[in-house]
């Protein structure tokens, strides 16, 4: 196909690289420069998507980010992304893009008969009509999005990068039109550190869409020279391709960057860094040079292909060198659309008419139109167009006085484009994010930046400027005034403002909803493009009561969508101030939310992903255990060795291994990851009796002592062994995953309940290497690889601390157990740890030693009745429901957590207790977190008991075992219970927590 | 005496200093390992503290939030850094941390004080080149530009999701990461993701 609405000459595009692409399968060419807009537009597309309810055809309507219609899918595969306005996608050569709201095509929808019944589909529709039965409404929502369209998620990984960068400024300017350039170089050329960003290709906003001169020459030569002096200065950064999502507290800003959306794919990923970056700004002061963009009028049958925004259209003549159309009728209520009329008429589109709703309109542009021979009909209006996949004719009538009625004489003009303008409306979105205040100026019906709690103002048109000058000026002052609040005073005068070719603007009239030949409600008179809202589903909403502007939104889905209504809110909002006869403030005004225009998954996850999703803890001997073939248990952040499978063995098989070694010679396993904390200072004991709920003001040194913590609550929260390891200076271990938890909770007590207590927490976790050897050979491997500690079992017994030299290196020896074996934790400086393990390993060949994991470790433990806090217990257990109360002080005055042990809750006798579970077959092994009842029916509901909290095949034992919290449980030692599961009920006896050598003849062995 | 051969830093098992360097890249990593790191806690209002302190380790306690006492530049000499209030970091050569330790146990004796050895609990990622600070700003959400964050100067954050101590030292600055070294492997991975734009890959 050829470009045939390409002009000979002009626009903003490099006619030497010509591009191919496709749309929905056909291909096209295009420049380097087009947008993918621009480029179907120059080949002659009329219809790029179809609507939302009614699956009518639509065509471009903007030239921006407020384009509601052409929304596009881009390129297949991996690479898709759904939902992109045509109008922001740079074209490349081999460009893939095809409709998002059409089935099975755009020029034969399916779903265009919705049309035909559009009047069983008023606004509340979904609400109204698949509300019952609820049950059925996830069936219902499926049905409704196939139908409703919108774009299809890529369904394989995304093969790109994206990243985030956070950055600090003094002054960020957002919008790089002349008066956020303005702005970035007043405040750059007084020293103050500026970012500039503009969500366009070139820097120049409305410049490039338009045939301004400054300084008598064009306006580009001015934006060129521009951002050369800002690129020359060391501390400003430009982002072009990059707009700005959200604006939060604190004058934090996220900005979106497209670093390589405009490349094809495969150059793309040739290109170093980052596809998309999400820039997070810290911004001292904030310039919101964010321009505006133009209104729509709303009038029967005002959403045919070929209808846009006049803006849009002069955009596209001058900037892309593409005539919109052949003939065109312009409908305005203001000044503005002249300059799109004479634009288009300088570049060959026949102006049939400028229909203007005012009477007389006087301005200096309706003279200069009206010069170049162009008809200006006055005090009249579009009353209906003609058309399907293209509008083919417009009809004009006179309006009456007040606005309400077009009645007499219509003359038809045939045309195949309709410009559009109702006014221009600021765009204050970010203003608003961020709690700006709006202000409502009635003459333009405009709302402006008001007041705000931000470091932040607003310049250009953004601010209601109108003049280019006014723009320019602006723009000067409030970079200017950013600097300054900053401590970057320019030196010197300012220098003056450049000549503009302004002209003054006329009034306006405004006719919000424009009579039809028919009453509204038998009329398509379009507020909102993208979903389908009309003036008369505003109507509904206020007869039904959705006075309010949110209510509006949700009502009706005004609004909404991936254009957030960015050319119908203010439409909306001032046909609902008239339904119900208020003003426009009266009514209020929709909040602006995050994002401006929608922010990809990809970048808000960053470099968060795959091996990079969360930190990985590893000890000293991770590399040796994943050599070994560990497979790994994630314990809070930490990898640790959950078993070490040898070939051919299941789970069962290894841990069953890992078990018996361990009673039956010796096992080792890498405990580096248990919290450490050096306590020091002359209340450390003191410290201790407050946290713990034992004594320790009589550990001697070199002792150990097992500790319970409790919450105010009185609840179990941690679990560990404290060292006193000299005159006030002690160790204290904590569990892996409550590590920084119980150092956090420590200094909040002391900073804020017990400052006067002298103590200095420092956590050591990082320092040390921990080794555990367990077993009956673990006294003699140790005594070999030590001669300076003696390990008989007088000289180092139990819960007792040696300090010296193990394998030739430096060490802390800990004799304490978690298995009920005779245990010895080594400990040694966390870079001696793998040399340590090696000499272990190889000292204790001999005897079989055994590396175990994190799950034989589970096993052992129960099998003696020990507690792993966060698994037995879950935050509401007590001591004595563990049957620890032998490790409560009944003589400490006080501790964390005293006071709610006696509260009548937890006094109770009927609490749930921990207990052990035999089951009656030895082979059953219960499901962790199996529901326990006394009293088995046929069915559920059963009056549940308590649950299974750790449950195990003990090898050792040759049957499995268990802990479950029982209500009552210590009173029902010997009984049975019974755990209901799916299709069969185990039943298994009551009995105490320690299965195995329970007179601890082995741990003191 | 132990062989120091039985050591190995959290990153020795990637065989950093056997990669081939870039020498086109604007950025570089390495780890500096088994630096002795000290970590000083007392009362920086009482003048005899501060006094016993720097005599005993030659340089002063700095009680300026986010300061550094001792050389600014990169040879790695005695320096304190500020960490909090009564916090500091006292940072030395490797294999010194026997010493010092000996030294302050003999010093702070008359204070409530206290010292700990964490030479093992962290070790050092520097980062350094012309792009350093940009490619650190992608998961350090501190103002890395020379006006908020001078040569000299540390600070307490995070690099990514995990904690780091920053110290900018040397006159074309490099920035020196305190990681705990259960983390180093992340960090540096993360690292080298994140400078990876700035490493050109030769063409081929």
């Amino acid at each position: 196909m050829t470009q045939r609405q390409r002009l000979a000459k002009g626009g903003r595009i490099d006619r030497t690289r010509l591009l191919s692409f496709t749309f929905d399968g056909r291909s096209y060419k295009g420049y380097a420069g087009d947008t993918l807009a621009s480029a179907l537009m120059a080949n002659g597309v009329s219809v790029l998507g179809r609507s939302f309810k009614y699956h009518r055809p639509r065509g471009l309507f903007g030239a921006g980010a407020e384009e509601p219609n052409a929304i596009v899918q881009l390129e297949e595969g991996p690479d898709t992304i759904p939902n992109l306005r045509a109008t922001q996608v740079e074209l490349y050569d081999g460009l893939m893009a095809s409709s998002v709201n059409a089935w099975p095509g755009l020029d034969w929808d399916i779903g265009e008969i919705n049309s035909l019944f559009s009047r069983v589909l008023p606004a509340g529709f979904y609400y109204k009509t698949f509300m019952w039965p609820a049950s059925f409404w996830m069936k219902y929502e499926e049905v409704i999005r196939r139908a409703a369209g919108l774009g299809r998620c890529p369904e394989h990984p995304d093969p790109d990068t994206y990243d985030k960068m956070h950055a600090h400024c003094d002054v960020l300017v957002v919008g790089g039109g002349p008066a956020g350039l303005m702005a970035a170089l007043t405040a750059g050329k007084a020293g103050a550190r500026v970012i500039l960003a503009d969500e366009q290709t070139e820097f120049g906003g409305a410049l490039l869409d338009r045939r301004n001169a400054i300084d008598g020459k064009p306006a580009a030569d001015w934006v060129a020279a521009a951002v050369a002096e800002l690129e020359a200065m060391e501390d400003v950064r430009l982002l072009p391709r990059t707009h700005a999502a959200g604006y939060y507290e604190h004058n934090f800003l996220t900005l979106l960057e497209r670093k390589t959306d405009h490349l094809h794919p495969v150059a793309r990923r040739r290109t170093p860094g980052p596809r998309q970056r999400l820039w997070k700004v810290r911004a001292a002061q904030v310039v919101l040079a964010t321009g505006a963009i133009e209104r729509p009028l709303v009038f029967a049958d005002n959403d045919r292909p070929g209808v846009m925004l006049a803006s849009a259209a002069q955009t596209y003549v001058n900037r892309y060198g593409v005539k919109p159309g052949s003939r065109a009728v312009v409908f305005t209520n203001n000044d503005s659309a002249y300059a799109a009329a004479m634009d288009l008429h300088d570049g060959g589109v026949d102006i049939a008419a400028v229909v203007d709703l005012r009477e007389n309109p006087g301005g200096a542009l309706v003279t200069e139109a009206r010069g170049k021979g162009i008809t200006v009909l006055d005090g009249r209006a579009v009353v209906a167009t003609e058309g399907r996949k293209r509008v083919q004719a417009v009809d004009v009538a006179p309006l009456s006085a007040d606005g309400r009625v077009a009645e007499g004489a219509h003359r038809r003009f045939e045309c195949d484009l309709v410009l559009v303008s109702g006014g221009w409306n600021p765009a204050v979105h970010l203003f608003s994010h961020a709690g700006g205040k709006l202000s409502f100026e009635p003459d333009r019906a405009q709302f402006l930046p008001g007041t705000t709690p931000l470091p932040c103002r607003a310049a250009g048109s953004a601010s209601g400027d109108i003049q280019l000058a006014q723009c320019l000026a602006n723009g000067q002052k409030a970079g200017e005034v950013a600097a300054a609040a900053n401590g970057f005073r320019r030196r010197g005068r300012l220098p003056g403002i450049p000549q503009c070719d302004d002209v003054a603007e006329g009034p306006m009239r405004h006719v919000w909803q424009v009579p039809g030949r028919k009453p509204a409600a038998q009329l398509k008179q379009f507020v909102d493009l993208q979903h389908d809202v009309t003036a008369a589903d505003v109507h509904l909403a206020a007869r039904e009561g959705y006075e309010s502007v949110e209510h509006l939104k949700r009502y009706t889905t005004l609004g909404m969508g991936t254009d957030q209504g960015k050319t119908a809110n203010i439409n909306g909002l001032a046909i609902m101030a008239e339904t119900l006869g208020r003003d426009i403030p009266g009514v209020g005004t929709t909040t602006f939310r995050p994002p401006y225009t929608p922010v990809t998954l990809g970048a808000m996850a960053g470099r968060d992903v795959g091996a990079l999703a969360d930190p990985v803890r590893r000890t000293p001997m991770h590399h040796w255990h994943e050599t070994a073939g560990a497979l790994f248990e994630d314990v809070g952040q930490w990898k640790r060795p959950w078993y070490y499978p040898k070939q051919g063995e299941s789970m069962q098989d290894a841990v069953d291994r890992e078990c018996l070694a361990t009673r039956n010679a010796i096992g080792v396993l890498d405990a580096t990851t248990l919290g450490k904390i050096d306590i020091q200072g002359p209340d450390a004991a003191e410290l201790l009796n407050r946290v713990y709920t034992n004594a320790w003001s009589k550990l001697a040194v070199g002792r150990c002592r097992y500790g319970l913590m409790l919450g105010e609550d009185g609840m179990v929260m941690d679990d560990g062994v404290t060292t006193c390891l000299g005159e006030n200076h002690y160790l204290m271990t904590t569990t892996t995953g409550n590590a920084a938890r119980v150092m956090g909770w420590l200094e909040e007590w002391l900073q804020t309940e017990w400052p006067d207590l002298k103590v200095y927490l420092n956590s050591v976790s990082e320092y040390w290497a921990t080794i555990a050897i367990a077993g009956p050979f673990a006294r003699e491997l140790l005594a070999e690889l030590t001669d300076d500690i003696d390990v008989a079992n007088e000289a180092f017994p139990f819960m007792s601390l040696r300090s010296g030299t193990v394998a030739g290196i430096p060490a802390r020896v800990f004799r304490i157990s978690f298995t009920g074996e005779v245990s010895f934790e080594i400990n040694v400086p966390s870079t001696y740890g793998l040399a340590m393990w090696n000499a272990v390993m190889m000292a204790g060949e001999k005897y079989g030693i055994t590396p175990f994991g994190t799950e034989t470790m589970h096993v052992l433990r129960a099998e003696k009745g020990y507690i792993i806090v966060g698994q037995d217990t879950d935050g509401t257990i007590t001591p004595g429901d563990l049957g620890m109360d032998w490790i409560v002080s009944k003589k400490k005055p006080d501790f964390i957590g005293k006071r709610s042990l006696s509260r009548q809750d937890t006094a109770r006798s009927d609490r749930k207790q921990l207990v052990g579970l035999l089951t009656e077959n030895p082979s059953e092994v219960l499901p962790e977190g199996g529901q326990i009842v006394a009293i088995v029916k046929d069915s559920p509901p059963m009056d549940m008991i308590g649950h299974v909290t750790s449950s195990y095949y003990s090898a050792n034992l040759g049957r499995s075992i268990a802990l479950a919290l029982v209500k009552g449980g210590h009173d029902r030692l010997g009984k049975s219970v019974y755990v209901p599961l799916e299709g069969r009920t185990v039943k298994a006896k009551v009995s105490k927590t320690v299965f195995f050598d329970p007179e601890g003849e082995r741990l003191n062995g | 005496m132990v062989d120091p051969y039985l050591r190995q830093s959290p990153l020795a098992h990637m065989h950093l200093n056997t990669r081939p360097v870039s020498t086109d890249a604007t950025v570089w990593l390495r780890e500096e390992p088994f630096r002795t790191q000290i970590v000083l806690r007392g009362n920086a209002d009482k003048k005899p503290f501060r006094d016993s302190v720097e005599s005993a380790v030659g340089c002063a306690l700095p009680r300026e939030p986010n300061s550094v006492t001792g050389p600014t530049d990169l040879n790695d000499g005695t320096r304190i850094l500020w960490l909090g209030p009564d916090e500091w970091l006292l940072v030395a050569p490797v294999g010194n941390e026997q010493q010092l330790m000996e030294t302050l146990a003999d010093t702070l004796t008359k204070f409530h004080a206290a010292a700990v050895d964490v030479s093992e609990s962290r070790t050092v990622l520097s980062v350094g080149g012309p792009s350093a600070s940009e490619a650190l700003a992608k998961g350090c959400s501190l103002d890395l530009h020379p006006r908020s964050f001078a040569t000299g100067q540390c600070a307490q954050s995070e690099i990514a999701r995990a904690h780091a101590i920053y110290h900018k030292v040397g006159e074309d600055p490099v920035f020196e990461l305190y990681i705990h070294r259960s983390y180093a492997e992340y960090v540096w991975m993360w690292l080298e993701d994140a400078t990876g734009e700035y490493v050109p890959v030769a063409e081929g």
